[in-house]
């Protein structure tokens, strides 16, 4: 890593030189994966990557370039300077070195975890998933490792940081003619504080759900939607807070600041700053600190979120969001973790005060909404039928219609007190909303 | 390299059934327009390999930046093999080839200026918002690339091959009102930078879509006689089918393989679906896949009857079949998938007139916004539709989803139009994790009964 640092020094030196203004990215990183497919071990894998990248200002416009081919850096400014006559014109400054507060999201332990250990747990779940429903085929997942970066500009800034990874997932599948189950459940976190049995239990759990086939009538209901699946209505929201969204005219909440457009009950933070949750960092992308930041606050529009470029363009500062998936690109704002706020009700007496209504745990086609005007059909891959506050069994060939804005503005029906982690970076509570349309064949 | 690599090789092979690597280099160029201005461009240039190591059915994989590293990677990818190897390794036979595929082009776009390509989208972005003041939101995106890959393989084979693609394409958003509607478009072509200058021939109409559909009622949910223009019925048959016939969702899923059994009817006498790696100038098309196979069109279905599936080495010598080279992978970060290449069902003999003759009430599904698949069940989008009413084309209609089960769909196709057209927009798919370039394509399709999702 020291000399990858000076080198990336050095290309900064060199950038500076030869534009107004420059920032460098050297980012590293090594995974590790386990999988078994089909109830067998099937691949044990590993990958190494590096990447340097190089974002600089020159004559007003920006440049990028990158390379994970570190022999090959000699040229990146004079390829970054030839992409900037044709860049868009730079409305930012690189930032500073600012304060900010320090996360942990870096765990050396992870790294460490042997290829043997998840082979052998693997091999353990995929047992006892046999024993539970022999029919059943099993894949299980493991996916770990660590990612360092540093990231250097012409204001001053000198940040390194290093982050850990542990993913895993569980997923079952049952065939029979004219019926495919399948069924999972994952977890993703910076350190191992992965329950593996609570995924395997909640797993089989959707199985027996699964297990009775029920009907329902194509009509209005109370739909209860898991943190999952919630998390699927709520991502048109997110786009409609998205900054980029908002300075490009597309967002259907811009020029709804500080009004009260949901439900009194909803409520949507941003926190970046939790300690082991995979959307954590002292810094975004950009170099800007990372701070808590409100979205909806009791039903009212507080914030958008921006990185640097769309944050100048609205007139504002950047308020710690840029992502950029690799160096090479631009970036745009994104979320670190998103949390929503709980409800006053337990779960289950939300559920037993449905006479009639769905359950829904996986959509097929979230994301072919149209992502902005809320606008939402999507195919239930795994719905059950709630009777009189019981889950029922399983319906089929069934979809469900609506409107995020309008869901959420005057259908929310009750929240629950519970909230669950779904990936690593999302927190919610089960949410019924209605009247929702339930077409079924 | 290919001699570096396979010397590599033979240093470990013994300690493993079988070795494989494979080392790539690529550049190319990107330039997005969003909004209503430039958003990047880049020019961005990898260079990486990875190495598959197999031993008694266990894999190992390791993939890397750094080729410096070849001799530990290897030995990486052997032990993790070794750590997982418990049964027999099968591999379908194939014979070794040393091969050398240089890609020839017609209009080489590494021979175009940097400032020629950005003048050419920054004149169809320009073009999008003069087409309606209800355009709110554009991007176009341009990108090209060019890539060597050198293989080799502990069975002796040695393979250089050259790939390049061109796409251009936009998408757009028109708004009136809060409603939101969108439309895309793209081109794309293997060798000739000249298919860019194409699109600008599909700006007004598309853009005109956009807010024609601003205007248009909310399709009504029910059930429906619909016609897949070529694009849709392209992109069904590759999403809701052919991932089914990708024999590594099928080598190890008894229940599965059971359904997909050879001889199974399927659909009408007139339906024959094929993928077709070997297709001249197609876009999912190849020379050897990326395990050195070459590869050979298979019928997936041949007249309504289940009569093959892609393979690769591995599914096809655990199921005891022929190899097809449908082993792909989307760069040297990625071990081989069973994947499509060109897929299409084959033309019939039903012109389009006669197709909508005796529809009273039907849906005209057109080109392909998005969809998803679970094995059985499919849930699409198309670009736009309208109603059919009479035998006539009627009116257009907004927000459209067709949804269904696979196998009763493909039953329920009852005419096959005489117009095969080959284009699947965008040309990719992902699979794993995984994109890469395939096509996809079909006739006009008429299929009764089929679900409609909408108000």
């Amino acid at each position: 890593m020291k000399k990858d640092y000076s080198l990336a020094q050095n290309l900064l030196k060199e950038a500076i030189s030869r534009s107004e203004a420059a920032e460098v990215v050297f980012s590293s990183g090594q995974t590790r994966g386990v999988s078994f497919e089909h109830s067998k071990l099937k691949i044990v894998g590993a990958k190494y990557s590096v990447q340097v990248g190089l974002r600089l200002i020159k004559n007003g416009r920006i440049g990028v370039a990158a390379t994970n081919n570190l022999d090959r850096t000699g040229d990146l400014v004079s390829k970054a300077l030839a992409v900037s006559e044709f860049g868009p014109a730079a409305l930012f400054e690189f930032p500073a070195l600012t304060k900010y507060q320090e996360v942990k999201v870096f765990d050396p332990a992870v790294e460490k975890i042997s290829e043997e250990k998840f082979v052998n747990l693997g091999q353990r779940i995929v047992d006892d998933f046999y024993k539970f429903n022999p029919n059943a085929l099993v894949y299980v997942s493991f996916g770990w490792g660590e990612g360092r970066s540093a990231l250097l500009n012409s204001s001053g800034l000198e940040v390194e940081d290093m982050a850990s990874n542990l993913d895993f997932s569980v997923w079952g599948e049952l065939v029979e003619e004219g019926d495919i189950l399948w069924v999972g459940e994952g977890k993703t976190s910076c350190r191992e504080d992965i329950d593996y049995d609570f995924c395997l239990e909640r797993v089989k759990r959707k199985f027996l759900q699964a297990k009775e086939r029920v009907e329902i009538k194509t009509g209005y209901y109370p739909v209860v939607f898991t943190p999952r699946t919630f998390g699927d209505i709520l991502s048109y929201i997110f786009t409609a807070l998205n900054g980029k969204m908002v300075v490009k005219g597309s967002s259907r909440l811009q020029n709804k600041l500080n009004q009260e457009v949901f439900d009194k009950r909803l409520t949507i933070v941003d926190d970046g700053l939790l300690n082991w949750k995979t959307g954590s960092g002292k810094i975004d992308d950009e170099g800007v600190a990372v701070k808590k930041l409100i979205l909806i606050e009791k039903g009212i529009v507080r914030n958008f979120y921006y990185d640097l470029q769309s944050a100048a363009q609205a007139g504002v500062k950047s308020t710690g969001h840029g992502v950029r998936g690799s160096a090479a690109a631009l970036g745009s704002p994104g979320l670190h973790n998103v949390l929503i706020s709980g409800g006053k009700q337990t779960y289950a007496s939300i559920l037993g005060d449905i006479n009639e209504g769905i359950l829904v745990e996986d959509f097929l086609g979230a994301g072919l909404n149209n992502p902005f005007n809320g606008d939402f059909s999507m195919n239930l891959s795994l719905g059950y039928k709630i009777e009189k506050g019981k889950v029922v069994g399983r319906v089929k060939d069934t979809m469900i219609a609506g409107n995020a804005f309008e869901l959420l503005a005057h259908g929310i029906r009750a929240i629950s007190k519970e909230r669950e982690w779904v990936g690593g970076s999302f927190l919610s509570p089960y949410v019924v909303l209605e009247p929702v349309s339930v077409v079924s064949k | 390299m290919l001699n570096q690599l396979s010397d590599a090789i033979n240093k470990y092979k013994k300690r493993v059934d079988y070795l494989e690597v494979r080392a790539e280099e690529s550049e190319g160029t990107g330039i997005k327009f969003r909004g209503k201005e430039m958003e990047s461009v880049s020019q961005p240039s990898s260079r990486g390999g990875c190495v598959r190591a197999l031993y008694k059915g266990g894999w190992g994989f390791v993939s890397f930046n750094d080729l410096d590293k070849l001799a530990d990677k290897i030995e990486e990818a052997v032990s993790q093999a070794r750590l997982v190897g418990r049964g027999k390794s099968r591999l379908a036979q194939v014979e070794p080839v040393e091969d050398e595929i240089r890609m020839i082009f017609r209009n080489d776009p590494r021979k175009i200026s940097l400032k020629e390509k950005v003048d050419q989208m920054r004149d169809y972005h320009d073009q999008i918002w003069a087409v309606s003041p209800l355009v709110s939101d554009a991007s176009v995106v341009y990108s090209d690339s060019f890539s060597r890959v050198y293989f080799a393989s502990s069975e002796g084979t040695k393979i250089v091959q050259e790939f390049s693609g061109i796409t251009a394409g936009f998408s757009v958003v028109a708004r009136k009102n809060g409603l939101l509607q969108s439309n895309a478009a793209a081109v794309f072509d293997k060798s000739d930078y000249s298919v860019v200058r194409t699109l600008g021939a599909r700006i007004t109409q598309r853009v005109k879509l956009a807010v024609d559909l601003l205007e248009a009622e909310q399709v009504k949910s029910g059930q429906y006689t619909v016609v897949l223009n070529p694009v849709m019925a392209g992109n069904f048959i590759h999403e809701a089918f052919g991932h089914l016939s990708e024999a590594d969702s099928v080598y190890e899923n008894k229940k599965l393989r059971q359904i997909m059994r050879l001889g199974r009817r399927l659909g009408a006498d007139g339906l024959n679906v094929v993928d077709d790696p070997t297709l001249e100038d197609g876009w999912g098309s190849y020379n050897y896949d990326d395990e050195g196979v070459r590869p050979q069109k298979t019928y997936l279905i041949r007249e309504g009857i289940l009569s093959g599936r892609m393979h690769s080495r591995e599914t096809a010598g655990k199921m005891g079949e022929a190899p097809t080279g449908n082993a792909r992978a989307a760069g040297f970060r990625f071990r081989p998938l069973v994947r499509m290449s060109n897929t299409f069902i084959e033309a019939g003999k039903v012109g389009f007139d006669e197709m909508l003759k005796d529809i009273k009430l039907g849906i005209y599904a057109c080109n392909f916004w998005g969809g998803q698949t679970n094995q059985e069940m499919f849930t699409f989008t198309p670009g736009w539709a309208y109603m059919i009413r009479n035998g006539q084309l009627a009116e257009l209609v907004r927000d459209v989803k067709l949804t269904g089960n696979v196998f009763e769909t493909l039953g329920n196709i009852e005419m096959i139009g005489d117009d095969l057209g080959l284009r699947m927009e965008p040309g990719k798919c992902g699979k794993g994790g995984q994109y890469l370039r395939v096509d996809a394509g079909a006739p006009h399709v008429r299929i009764k009964n089929a679900t409609v999702a909408g108000k």
